[in-house]
């Protein structure tokens, strides 16, 4: 802005500017893009190890050999990391958020500087693949719930196996967990009395609910679909799956397109049950007195929030380091004093599904692959005759 | 003309600025262009792929636009016909009649516009939901009205919503032309038997029309390809509109080409009203209100209507933000939300929100850049904009009503769309990732509105003030730096305001072109509306308002700046 | 040296003629061009200006060059270094009186003090001394009227171009303002071509007046030729003060001849032959209203041209008076001074006889009219 003074000669230099490299912008990632057009194909074959579950807390071992490995990894990127002296993060997380995490890595890290860019999972993903196309190294990490598994199916994730899997309450060889997204079935306590309560996700599906209940967009890449998603992993049973979404399309209440307006609806007393809530969403009103529970019967879904490394990252080193950095026990710390849920399973925190749910609760986690790399066309082809046939 | 007329007439002060609204043009298409050019030939994810047609193919075989689309017609045109109107109607209370409280009448009907958008649906459903709501729990506790009377989540709770807060467009679009009305256009109505409302009607108000039908294009588009009310108050209420199609082609999808193909359909509706604007403005002499005759501007004296007046104004403003607002400050300072907790305030009142909001720093770091660089921005847009019009309806140079669908056509594009244009011919080059690059996106986004309203108010200057010019000597430039542009003063004011005020909180044209590292103010400020903490978004969103009230109204009493008038 | 030659001007609006080969040349002095609405007066003025661009033809000011179409020649308004008057004076509305004058000085960089004294100069003239701090809108029109004229004088330019500048005043007002504006005019010592559609204006103004038509010139003469000898049938009936009626030359002797007008009765008149020396065929007979004699007795023995008709109404016009007069299937009219004793008719449906002066015909063989 210092240049401000200019700024109309540099608009005309630009708007020249502007038409010569329209064209050319257009050329170069042409024949790049051919090749990644042959590429892309491929990297969607790659085999992803997929999401492997480890639910049951690690033992105290377990934890140590984490600890060791962190240990052991963290000493040997610094040095790479402090070379390349900079680390860029595309994320979805609030910016506070961010600042306070590249803020705590930095003081861990000293001599590295880590910037961010903040958008939503369209936006990060249109802005990762469009400089992935252009040949931009232009950013080093995503830290983000959707947008990691659907630009990796795009080919432009470098792999990377976390060190610390053996933690991880949700595990993918090819891209650090960094941190969980918990769905859990919250209600208005004034609205409904625990014993009215639906016992189960299908249960929320029964007539005697209609007009109670406050439902998410399943034909969006929201909560519900990932819901619809981990249930038809964990049961297998196609007829019962239909039999769910063909219920909750019978209860014909109307759908909402943004998670927390939904729940702030299901707060001010507009629908008495919320299908479904984000955890730390629920625990945070609760804690601050809010007349809201969850069911803690129900099993939450569990999603993973990934860290993943940008195929053409400038500073991959620090990426990695970033990343392991996240799962440490120091990492998962900050990510949990930022409300954030934490990934490994041997982490206790208020938002940890042991604690908000007890230790013999079994979640249901989301792994489906073809639903995290291209939710439209899962969700076509398993929801949409369904809920619009 | 012959074409040897043509040629000749082409080089007289035509050149110039035809030469730079071609410019502005280039600038203004490439991003479209390129998008468009993507839509045929990207598949999945962007990635090229060859030409194909598919985009366009599901967009034109399918079938469930149609309902969508009338929905969607159906919204914007009463949102835009809601809004347009009562913006009229206040700018003529305020400009031609003698309704008291003058400074403040004035500065009533603009208010509304500091408050986003966002912040009024939110306000508007905490008001309106049919169980929930405000005013429906006031009903019933009060009158016993127990079934509810208000829904926020149907078509008239949306056209009320969106077309409240196109008023203040309305507004800025038509003060100039009844503030420039030459008064013996309505004396001699009124000689000739005419009552004040029959001529309001038939004269005042006929006269405004190229302003109103610019002001209404503006809110139709702007209403047909905002998400906000949609999402959050159609959607629960099942109420399917077009937009959500280039939504879902974003969220779902993410395929800039889809979205782009749908966005086609909203260029083909833009075009169709603006073909009326340009059939409608043909004979511009018709809608000239400023001649060169001089006149005294005299208002009308009304009576005791000037209280109704007064109270309508007044109404607007508690419509427009005092009532939201008013809901937005008690979200903000109560535990949570629901009706109860709403009726017992100020009981449980606690600023741990604004104690949230204010120890961000980002909060006001980012504020600087984004003042910077909307100060800038809508002075490089409004004043070619102006050119641009002024090429229009000002110049001899032949196929110039072309720049009417130009300057207007980036507002049929959602703003990601546009930004992803500029990305694409940006990447590579050292403008990416600059505030240029921020910069120029900006322009391209809040051009359509500087530009209808140059467009609209040109019309009404006569063109003999700037043939009296041409004529005693002045060239081109001349013409436009010392007559048309001061006596466009009016308008030019409103224009800078507006792109001012929205271009400061503009998120969505900005955040591909943000620059990693980059605090710029409004990302920041309106996280919160964007990650949905409503409380928390409140708060912000009162800080916010405050800082802009206060600034508008400094301004306006302490020095005595004129944003309209 | 020709102030204005205009040669051969056509231009279209669509298929409408709007001026058709027009060409004439202009010395020096008030210029009118007079004509009904959409005659073709005002985009002929504009064209000279600049304003508009003609399809075909070529303009010059003072032997240069302006607008040549074929020549590829064309001179923007702002190098014409004319003054223009518009209809609806054009002032600037944000601009004080001063500046509004000092336009066209400021933008060739007069020095300060010049513009000063040019412009103060220029408005006493205009008799607006003193109200150079005021704004368009304190004026009353006919005061704007006259900063529109001082605005157009204050560069001293060689010719103005006045398009019905008076038309917006009443009607006391204007009379005042054309024999003003005409001193100063004359005083300035600058040529001035002048739109109106008002003869009598035309005729106090200026010093040679083209009728137009249909975007033709129809006659380009003094105002009093085209009075007396007006050559076309809309001249003379635009003109007024006249009743035009249709006649044949059946007998010339000499410079005179007689014609036989089927309207009257087929009662025949004795005038001069017409200008072109046709001595038969068709014509128009023009008969100037004002030059006619009313009776109810006979007039004397020698008396030529003399008609019997009814009286048919009395209109009186303050100075003058009409008399409508019924001969033949024709209503003629008779304007003469009130006091004129020869006319104390009383009421009505009278019978009176009517004397036409020889010098009160003329005619305009029906070839030309064609």
């Amino acid at each position: 802005m210092q240049r401000t003074s200019g700024i109309t000669m540099a608009v005309t230099l630009a708007a020249s500017c502007l038409i010569g490299t329209a064209l050319a912008a257009e050329k170069a990632p042409t024949k790049e893009a051919a090749k990644e057009a042959a590429k892309a194909p491929a990297a969607a074959v790659k085999k992803s190890g997929g999401q492997q579950v480890k639910s049951e807390t690690s033992s105290a071992p377990a934890t140590a050999k984490a600890a060791k490995a962190f240990a052991q990894v963290s000493a040997e990127l610094y040095p790479k990391a402090k070379q390349e002296g900079n680390l860029v993060v595309y994320s979805v997380w609030d910016v506070e958020h961010l600042r306070v995490i590249t803020e705590a890595f930095m003081k861990r890290y000293p001599g590295i500087k880590a910037t961010f860019w903040q958008g939503r999972n369209p936006e990060i993903v249109t802005r990762a693949l469009t400089e992935f196309q252009g040949g931009q190294a232009s950013f080093d990490i995503v830290l983000s719930d959707n947008a990691p598994a659907v630009i990796r199916a795009a080919g432009a994730i470098m792999d990377y196996n976390t060190v610390q899997r053996d933690v991880l309450y949700l595990h993918d060889p090819n891209m650090a967990t960094v941190s969980l997204q918990i769905q859990a079935l919250a209600y208005n306590t004034k609205k409904i009395k625990p014993a009215d309560l639906p016992k189960s996700w299908e249960e929320v599906a029964s007539p005697k609910y209609k007009g109670m209940i406050a439902l998410d967009d399943p034909m969006r890449a929201g909560p519900l679909s990932s819901m619809l998603s981990g249930l038809k992993t964990q049961w297998k049973d196609d007829a019962r799956f239909n039999n769910f979404i063909r219920n909750l399309k019978a209860l014909g209440v109307p759908v909402h397109k943004s998670t927390s307006a939904m729940f702030r609806l299901v707060i001010a007393g507009e629908y008495a049950i919320c299908m479904p809530a984000l955890l730390h969403d629920v625990m945070e009103e609760m804690h601050k007195g809010t007349p809201v529970g969850y069911v803690k019967t129900v099993p939450p879904v569990v999603f993973p929030r990934q860290a993943a490394i940008y195929a053409k990252a400038p500073n991959p080193n620090t990426a990695k380091l970033f990343a392991e950095w996240l799962i440490s026990d120091e990492g998962q710390k900050t990510t949990d004093s930022i409300g954030r849920e934490t990934s490994r399973n041997d982490f206790k925190s208020k938002t940890s599904i042991e604690s908000a749910y007890g230790k013999s609760m079994k979640p249901v986690p989301v792994t489906d692959q073809q639903f995290l790399e291209d939710p439209k066309t899962w969700l076509d082809k398993f929801v949409k005759p369904i809920w619009e046939g | 003309m012959t074409w040897k007329a043509n040629r000749l007439a082409l080089r007289q002060g035509s050149l110039f600025p035809l030469f730079a609204s071609t410019i502005a043009g280039v600038v203004i298409m490439t991003p479209i262009l390129v998008v468009m050019w993507r839509s045929f030939t990207s598949g999945k994810l962007g990635f090229t792929v060859g030409l194909h047609f598919d985009n366009y193919l599901r967009v034109f075989f399918d079938k469930d636009i149609w309902p969508m689309l009338s929905n969607s017609v159906i919204y914007a045109g009463g949102s835009a016909l809601l809004g347009t109107g009562v913006g009229g109607l206040l700018a003529w209370i305020v400009a031609r009649t003698n309704t008291p409280g003058k400074a403040l009448v004035e500065l009533m009907p603009l208010y509304p516009l500091l408050m986003p958008p966002i912040m009024k649906n939110i306000a508007w459903i905490l008001l309106l939901a049919p169980k929930s709501g405000i005013l429906n729990g006031m009903l019933d506790q009060f009158l016993g009205i127990s079934h509810p009377v208000f829904n926020a989540f149907t078509m008239w709770g949306m056209i009320w919503t969106f077309g409240i807060a196109c008023v203040p467009l309305g507004y800025l679009f038509l003060l100039p032309v009844f503030l420039s009305f030459d008064p013996s256009l309505e004396e001699s109505a009124y000689i000739a038997g005419s009552r004040p409302v029959h001529t309001m009607l038939h004269i005042t108000f006929p006269l405004a029309i190229p302003a109103f039908i610019s002001a209404f294009v503006l809110n139709f588009l702007r209403a047909l390809r905002s998400f906000e009310t949609p999402v959050l108050q159609g959607t629960p209420g099942n109420i399917k509109v077009f937009v959500s199609r280039v939504y879902d082609s974003m969220a779902l999808e993410f395929n800039t080409g889809l979205a782009t193909s749908y966005s086609v359909v909203l260029v083909i509706l833009s075009v169709i009203t603006l073909y009326f604007y340009v059939r409608a403005t043909r004979f511009s002499e018709r809608y000239a209100t400023i001649t060169g005759k001089g006149y005294r501007v005299r208002v009308i004296d009304i009576g005791p209507w000037k209280y109704l007046t007064f109270a309508a104004v007044c109404l607007y403003f508690l419509v427009g933000i005092a009532i939201p607002f008013v809901v937005l400050i008690v979200v903000s300072i109560i535990p949570y939300f629901d009706y109860e907790t709403f009726m017992t305030f100020p009981a449980h009142m606690g600023l741990n929100n604004y104690r949230t909001v204010l120890r961000h720093s980002s909060f006001i770091n980012g504020l600087r850049n984004s003042v910077l660089l909307s100060v800038v921005i809508a002075m490089v847009t409004v004043l070619a904009a102006i050119v641009m019009a002024f090429t229009i309806h000002r110049t001899r140079a032949v196929g110039t009503k072309i720049f009417e669908f130009i300057g207007t056509l980036p507002l049929a594009f959602p703003p990601l769309v546009l930004s992803v244009g500029l990305v694409i011919i940006f990447i590579g080059t050292p403008l990416y990732n600059s505030l240029w690059a921020l910069g120029l996106g900006l322009f391209v986004a809040y051009f359509p509105y500087a530009f209808r309203n140059a467009s609209g108010a040109m019309v009404n200057i006569h063109k003999e003030l700037d043939e009296a010019a041409w004529v005693h000597g002045a060239k081109w430039r001349h013409v436009f730096f010392k007559v048309t542009l001061p006596i466009l003063k009016p308008a030019v004011g409103g224009a800078l305001f507006y792109i001012f005020i929205e271009a400061i909180r503009n998120v969505d044209v900005a955040v591909l072109l943000t620059a990693p590292g980059l605090e710029y103010g409004p990302v920041t400020l309106f996280e919160y509306f964007r990650v949905g903490q409503w409380a928390e978004a409140a708060a912000g969103g009162v800080i916010y308002l405050i800082i802009l009230i206060v600034a508008v109204s400094v301004a306006k009493f302490a020095f005595k700046m004129k944003f309209s008038l | 040296m020709a102030i204005l030659k205009v040669e051969g001007v056509t231009k279209l609006y669509k298929d409408l003629k709007a001026l058709d080969n027009v060409s004439f040349e202009f010395d020096k002095g008030i210029l009118s061009f007079l004509g009904p609405s959409g005659c073709g007066k005002t985009t002929l003025l504009r064209s000279i200006a600049g304003l508009e661009i003609p399809d075909a033809g070529s303009i010059s000011i003072a032997d240069k060059v302006q607008t040549s179409i074929e020549g590829g020649v064309l001179i923007p308004p702002y190098s014409r270094e004319i003054g223009f008057v518009f209809q609806n004076y054009a002032l600037w509305p944000h601009m004080t009186v001063f500046k509004n004058v000092a336009f066209s000085l400021n933008l060739r960089k007069f020095p300060t003090d010049v513009i000063k004294r040019r412009v103060l100069a220029c408005l006493d003239l205009v008799g607006l001394g003193g109200r150079e701090e005021r704004y368009p809108s304190q004026l009353s029109g006919g005061q704007q009227q006259r900063v529109a004229l001082a605005r157009s004088i204050v560069l001293e330019p060689q010719l103005i171009l006045l398009d019905e500048p008076l038309s917006n005043l009443d009607a006391k007002l204007r009379e005042e303002m054309r024999v003003e504006l005409k001193k100063l005019i004359k005083k300035v010592g600058i040529s001035a071509l002048y739109v109106t559609h008002d003869q009598e204006e035309a005729f106090v103004i200026s010093d040679k007046v083209i009728v137009m038509n249909g975007g033709q010139i129809l006659q380009y003469d003094a105002p009093d030729e085209l009075y007396s000898h007006p050559s076309d049938p809309f001249v003379a009936s635009f003109i007024g003060h006249s009743t035009l009626v249709d006649g044949n030359i059946v007998k010339a002797v000499g410079g005179e001849c007689v014609v036989q007008i089927p309207q009257f009765d087929d009662a025949t008149l004795i005038c001069a032959v017409p200008r072109n020396g046709a001595t038969s065929g068709p014509c128009s007979v023009v008969i100037k209203n004002g030059d006619l004699r009313l009776s109810h007795e006979k007039f004397s023995a020698d008396a030529i041209n003399v008609l019997e008709g009814t009286m048919v109404s009395r209109d009186y016009r303050g100075g003058l008076t009409d008399h409508r007069v019924q001969i033949g299937t024709k209503e003629v009219v008779v304007t003469s001074h009130r006091l004129c004793p020869m006319i104390n008719v009383d009421g009505e449906g009278g019978k009176v006889f009517l004397c036409i002066d020889k010098s009160a015909i003329s005619l305009i063989p029906q070839a030309n009219a064609a």
